[in-house]
């Protein structure tokens, strides 16, 4: 079926959709929606092919799904990519900028912004530098 | 559709007319409702049986034997039935009504023969693990409620999601290996039900098939004397394929240099800017040519040489008077 019918039978009724905002901003929950907004241009389920940027407990994935050519595949047309959890945002950046030119090049920009947002944000914090004249003043 | 599964109520037949109340006519000047005898108690005199009155019947009181089923046309519910079985083969439409099924290969979700002689839930459970559709169940699993409301007397004591509906050819123990397992259902092939593939009027079911279920599809459908599948219009709804697709574009014209609009600018006006009025309508040029050559002949004929100033001695006889 075409990306364009499904796109009409999601759109008004989906189990992904967060109307907390309507009707400003209708969001999504879907999996793989760059920006979690319910669109036709970014949500994953009316598009034949997909980039979705997801933090899990060992970092970030990045997920392409192609459909095209086959339509009835689930888990069968995605292909994850893992990040360690040292991949550097600017590391993880170009992945996901390599990953969204062959599946959704418009999409690039959004899945680059997306990746590095979520590695910076999965680092664990810095341990702050012990301070020479705290331990003057302390003793 | 039929809903015959629900149990029937109805208030009690004889609710509100336990009395030997009558209306104590015209004349009392009070209204003429059947009022309860005697005295005594404050009851007594007080209307009964409407269903205004307090302790009265309701109004149309409620009958078990109502129409508890609405009636659809064969032909409709056959469409709706072969409209939901489309589309619990899209993953889009399964994933959208809320089915966790992105662990599983493929929809829809074939399993081999020997799923129908299961005769363990165990067993059965394990089957499900292995493909990866366990998910849907344990999402089922933790959404049990109790009801709100008096359902819960009527038999629907919990609400809890939908897991996969298991289609079966034959029942070689599938129907009870599979009974226990919340949110599970099963049907046969031979008896596919539209409460079943769309629950809640959304379709896009998780239906897991046997194959030999899959593979019956053809003759169930045969089977249905002289019904015809709905086809679609068009072979491939891809709109956008057709239109891009070498066929169309090798005959069609190429389109022309891109015209640019400029929305923004200054409307001008016209009546007054000639040029604007010029490009609009090109015969008020002609026109307005004409025009100025009328004027110009009418001026030359009424162009009069000056007479001659009157004379000194006139003005003074004039101004003296």
């Amino acid at each position: 079926m075409s990306s364009d019918l499904t796109w009409l039978l999601v759109r008004s009724n989906s189990s992904f959709i967060v109307k907390k905002r309507a009707p400003d901003v209708i969001l999504s929950r879907e999996p793989g929606n760059l920006l979690n907004i319910h669109a036709q241009a970014l949500s994953p389920l009316a598009n034949d092919k997909s980039i979705g940027v997801d933090a899990h407990e060992n970092g970030v994935a990045i997920v392409t799904r192609d459909a095209t050519k086959n339509p009835r595949g689930v888990a069968k047309s995605m292909k994850t990519v893992n990040l360690k959890r040292g991949t550097s945002a600017r590391k993880a950046a170009s992945i996901a900028s390599n990953a969204a030119s062959k599946t959704r090049p418009d999409l690039r920009s959004a899945a680059v912004a997306r990746a590095t947002t979520l590695v910076k944000n999965t680092k664990a914090p810095k341990a702050p530098k012990a301070n020479r004249r705290s331990k003057k003043a302390s003793a | 559709m039929n809903k015959n599964k629900r149990q029937a109520y109805g208030v009690f037949e004889n609710a509100g007319h336990q009395h030997s109340a009558e209306s104590w006519g015209t004349g009392r000047a009070v209204a003429r409702i059947p009022r309860i005898a005697g005295s005594g108690t404050a009851r007594a005199g007080q209307g009964a049986f409407g269903n205004m009155c307090r302790g009265g019947r309701m109004f149309a009181p409620t009958k078990t034997f109502r129409k508890w089923h609405v009636k659809i046309n064969q032909n409709q519910r056959r469409y709706a039935v072969a409209s939901a079985l489309a589309a619990s083969a899209l993953p889009s439409l399964v994933l959208a009504r809320g089915h966790r099924v992105e662990q599983i290969q493929e929809v829809p979700l074939v399993l081999a023969d020997s799923a129908e002689s299961l005769k363990k839930t165990k067993e059965a459970v394990e089957l499900l693990k292995t493909v990866k559709a366990y998910s849907d169940i344990v999402k089922v699993s933790n959404s049990r409620k109790i009801r709100a409301g008096k359902g819960k007397m009527r038999n629907r004591r919990h609400r809890q999601r939908r897991g996969p509906l298991v289609v079966y050819k034959n029942d070689e123990g599938i129907v009870k290996a599979l009974r226990n397992i919340p949110g599970v259902e099963t049907c046969p092939v031979s008896a596919l039900n539209l409460l079943q593939l769309a629950p809640g009027g959304h379709v896009g079911r998780f239906v897991i098939w046997t194959e030999g279920a899959f593979g019956a599809l053809d003759e169930v459908y045969a089977a249905k004397s002289g019904y015809e599948l709905p086809t679609a219009k068009i072979s491939s709804s891809d709109v956008t394929r057709l239109i891009n697709s070498d066929e169309i574009q090798s005959i069609v014209r190429a389109g022309g240099a891109p015209t640019q609009k400029r929305p923004f600018t200054q409307k001008k006006n016209p009546l007054k800017n000639k040029a604007v009025l010029f490009r609009l309508n090109p015969y008020a040029k002609t026109l307005r040519r004409q025009e100025l050559l009328r004027s110009e002949k009418k001026g030359s004929v009424k162009k009069s040489t000056p007479g001659k100033v009157a004379g000194a001695e006139f003005l003074k006889t004039l101004h003296a008077a």
